[in-house]
């Protein structure tokens, strides 16, 4: 009951900044300089009839208000227009793009959390050894290596002088895809794993102290069974947490790495729309990533309830 | 825009780019010697020159639609789907259908499917990109099962060079049930050209093969994949790896870095393309002709030249790209006035204006682009002889609106290029007081009613009369300066060794000219 309760509010909450976002982005759109007729004419000289179609057709000399009430109750209808650049349906459009930013943003995370929990822990459990000084310092290195900067590293490295991983594209197999997509998912995951591990190494040693691990350890457990069945599930809340929100912005913010690896995915999708003044897809695109954002904190605040009984408990009596 | 996306832009005015690259990455060269991965630095996104008349989707286009008519070597019309023509009077014209040419789907062209394809461009609910080119065309119909006659409001002599550009011929049937979205992903396009699509996705790429029913020659190639790559060093990378066997996405400016590639060979031709530095005469210390002069002969043309092509290209003496002042002169081209750097002669100029102490000047630029490199040197040259120009940066999409809106304008970097050899696709942007409105390319803003009877006169004039009235109209330019001609740039296209090919400025169809090197 308590879980119904919070998914309802949460719809609510999601569907009033949905609102909010789309206003604020039609908004800003309309506000900058310029309009889709430059992609609509080409960049060649066009005729005076031909203008005036595109604006009536386009409704351009609308007011704002009315095309925004035009473009909600469309939406609203679960028709999100037509790509002014491609003249395809917009959700064709991210349909078409989604694999790839979702493959690169679900890889990314698996790097991030098969490399950077276990490192983490690692770390806290050698606390002030030279493991754990040596773990903190190259996450600390590696958190101050811009994405795009280690994408071009990697491509010198690893496609061009090695030529083991292919330079750009994302694939069009699964095993392809995945060769494909290795680089950029490290290229997007270094400096989200050095965080998981600093994170993750705070959160287990904030335990290291607790009375259940030292009645734990005073049963004689195993070091490994304290460490993986104590302090892991304790420390879980936190990282995921982050793990929820490193995913949120992978599938929203991977543009540069797009960019550097020739992959079209959304965000490569989103940059050309602003400059195309695409306010379809623009629309589309930013309703989305506000979705994916308040899904995955549902989803994180689930987990919570799956992974912590106290949680879970406060949930029901509160 | 000036810069990249003035460029780019203007690269739809021409034909200039292309797409490619292989989807999956295969190591040196794509699935044998007769497949091309190709990489373009932009994406194509329609296979309909009404929404794509741009660089990398005209490429495509080119590759699977036939034009009436095409233009060989030198650029003069040559025959294409139209076997033949005649001109029974100076404004119309009567094709007459090659025989037995079939569209890929299996039907036969007709004269109705030809007619409709040129008529399409003059409907407004089409808003046709290439609308502009065909302003002059009243009528268009088939006349007989393999006749199409067109009847022009007057004579028109570029009408063959811009029908060989934009005339693609599509079957009616698929354009009437897409006025909007002909050339879409989704609904794609069917011609009857040396290539067929067999995929077109804007997300991974173009893939053509072989039409092994085209009436022509037989393409070398079997298989093109076209992929695009925004990313400069990117594309660079996937070229030197061997992932991509050619691409026309690298500028000359950038030679450097390409010619060195191993196993790369860099192609350089002419460009049909003009970059200019426009002054709006409208107002401010600009409409002094003696400031535009002064202006003139300040600026160090030869060095903007080199920074600008890296030896790739050459000064421009006339308002007009070279490939076309050859296309109406030959050899003879006639010397026009000019006003050659020399600092002693801008400051007499700028002593008869009524700044002779000089002034400052506002300018917008584009960052980021070849507009704030080029931009900075005229400033510096500027500087010279007193006019301080306060350069005021703008990012490109808002630049390019800024201009179209003719929002401001002051002294413009400007480079263009165009699609055919006739002039008349050029001067009326120029200087017609019809494209000195919001969204034309008169970026100067000169012109009068007497200029404007002069372009209507060259427009219709043919032989000596037309070389007399563009010399007149050049002249004009040269002497009032209403624009600054900079430089020439060349094309440069990138090809792996495996493959060759001979490019040429009105060669626009240059995927079909790539051919398997041999002995490779």
């Amino acid at each position: 009951m308590a879980v119904l309760t919070l998914l309802a509010r949460r719809l609510a909450a999601a569907l009033v900044l949905l609102g909010v976002l789309s206003a604020l982005t039609f908004g800003l759109l309309a506000a900058s300089p310029g309009g889709p007729e430059q992609v609509l004419l080409g960049s060649r000289p066009s005729t005076a009839e031909t203008r005036a179609a595109i604006r009536a057709e386009y409704h351009l000399d609308d007011p704002f208000p009315v095309r925004y009430a035009r473009w909600l109750g469309d939406a609203v209808r679960g028709d999100f227009g037509v790509s002014i650049y491609s003249r395809e349906p917009v959700t064709d459009v991210i349909a078409d793009r989604m694999p790839v930013t979702a493959s690169l943003a679900g890889y990314a995370l698996l790097l991030t959390v098969a490399v950077g929990v276990p490192l983490g822990l690692v770390a806290a459990m050698r606390r002030g050894g030279a493991l754990d000084q040596g773990i903190t310092l190259a996450a600390l290195v590696t958190l101050a290596i811009p994405p795009f900067a280690l994408s071009i590293l990697l491509l010198y490295g690893f496609a061009v002088a090695l030529g083991w991983f292919p330079v750009f594209g994302a694939g069009e197999t699964p095993l392809d895809r995945i060769v494909h997509l290795t680089l950029p998912a490290i290229a997007l995951a270094g400096a989200q794993t050095a965080m998981v591990v600093r994170q993750m190494r705070a959160a287990a040693l904030d335990l290291a102290g607790q009375d259940f691990l030292t009645f734990a350890r005073a049963r004689g457990l195993p070091r490994r069974r304290i460490w993986l069945g104590y302090a892991l599930r304790n420390a879980a809340l936190p990282v995921l947490t982050v793990g929820g929100l490193l995913l949120a912005a992978n599938l929203t913010g991977s543009l540069f790495v797009e960019q550097a690896f020739g992959l079209h995915g959304l965000g490569a999708l989103l940059i050309g729309a602003i400059g195309q003044k695409d306010i379809p897809v623009v629309q589309a695109l930013v309703l989305l990533g506000g979705a994916i954002v308040v899904a995955v904190n549902l989803l994180i605040d689930l987990a919570y309830l799956a992974v912590d009984p106290r949680v879970r408990h406060g949930a029901v009596t509160s | 825009m000036t810069s990249p996306t003035m460029r780019a832009a203007a690269a739809a005015l021409l034909f200039l780019s292309v797409t490619a690259c292989a989807g999956s990455a295969q190591k040196s060269g794509g699935a044998g010697r007769d497949t091309l991965v190709w990489a373009s630095g932009a994406a194509p996104n329609s296979l309909d020159i009404a929404h794509g008349f741009n660089g990398a989707s005209t490429t495509i286009q080119m590759a699977v639609l036939d034009t009436m008519v095409t233009l060989d070597d030198r650029g003069v019309p040559a025959p294409a789907l139209a076997a033949s023509w005649t001109q029974p009077d100076p404004a119309s014209y009567e094709f007459t259908l090659r025989e037995g040419v079939k569209f890929t789907d299996g039907s036969a062209l007709t004269a109705d499917d030809a007619a409709y394809s040129l008529r399409r461009h003059l409907d407004p609910a089409v808003a046709s990109q290439a609308a502009s080119y065909f302003t002059t065309v009243k009528k268009v119909e088939a006349v007989g099962a393999d006749k199409v006659r067109v009847t022009l409001n007057r004579p028109n002599p570029a009408f063959l060079a811009v029908a060989a550009v934009a005339w693609q011929v599509v079957p009616r049937k698929l354009a009437e049930a897409h006025p909007k979205d002909l050339g879409s992903p989704e609904v794609g396009t069917i011609g009857t050209g040396p290539f067929k699509v067999a995929k077109f996705s804007l997300t991974s790429g173009t893939v053509l093969e072989r039409n092994d029913a085209y009436w022509g020659p037989k393409p070398a190639l079997r298989r093109i994949e076209i992929k695009s790559i925004t990313d400069a060093e990117t594309l660079r990378m996937a070229v030197r790896s061997g992932e991509v066997d050619g691409t026309d996405g690298l500028n000359a400016r950038d030679a450097r870095k390409w010619t060195g590639l191993p196993g790369v060979t860099t192609f350089f031709y002419p460009s049909n393309n003009i970059a200019y530095l426009s002054m709006a005469v409208g107002a401010g210390p600009l409409k002094d002709v003696h400031v535009r002069r002064a202006i003139a002969h300040a600026v160090d043309r030869a060095a903007l030249t080199n920074l600008m092509t890296a030896g790739h290209g050459g000064p421009a003496t006339a308002m007009l790209p070279h490939p076309q002042l050859t296309a109406v002169y030959g050899d003879a081209v006639p010397a026009f006035p000019d006003q050659p750097l020399d600092l002693a002669a801008a400051k007499a100029e700028l002593a008869k204006s009524a700044y002779p102490d000089g002034f400052t000047l506002s300018v917008p630029y584009a960052t980021g682009g070849d507009s704030a490199t080029a931009m900075q040197a005229v400033a510096a040259d500027l500087a010279k002889i007193g006019i301080k120009i306060v350069l005021e940066p703008n990012p490109g999409d808002k630049y390019m609106a800024r201009m179209m809106a003719h929002d401001r304008l002051a002294i413009q970097y400007v480079d263009l290029a165009y699609g055919t050899p006739d002039p008349i696709e050029v001067l009326p942007d120029m200087i017609s007081r019809g494209a000195a409105e919001p969204q034309g390319f008169n970026f100067s803003g000169y012109g009068s009613a007497d200029l404007d009877a002069r372009l209507d006169t060259f427009a219709s004039a043919t032989g000596e009369a037309r070389k007399t009235q563009l010399t007149g109209l050049l002249t004009e330019i040269a002497e009032q300066v209403p624009y600054v001609p900079l430089f020439y740039t060349d094309n440069a296209v990138a090809l792996s060794d495996r493959f060759t090919a001979t490019f040429g400025t009105w060669r626009f169809n240059y995927l079909t000219l790539v051919r398997p090197a041999s002995g490779s």
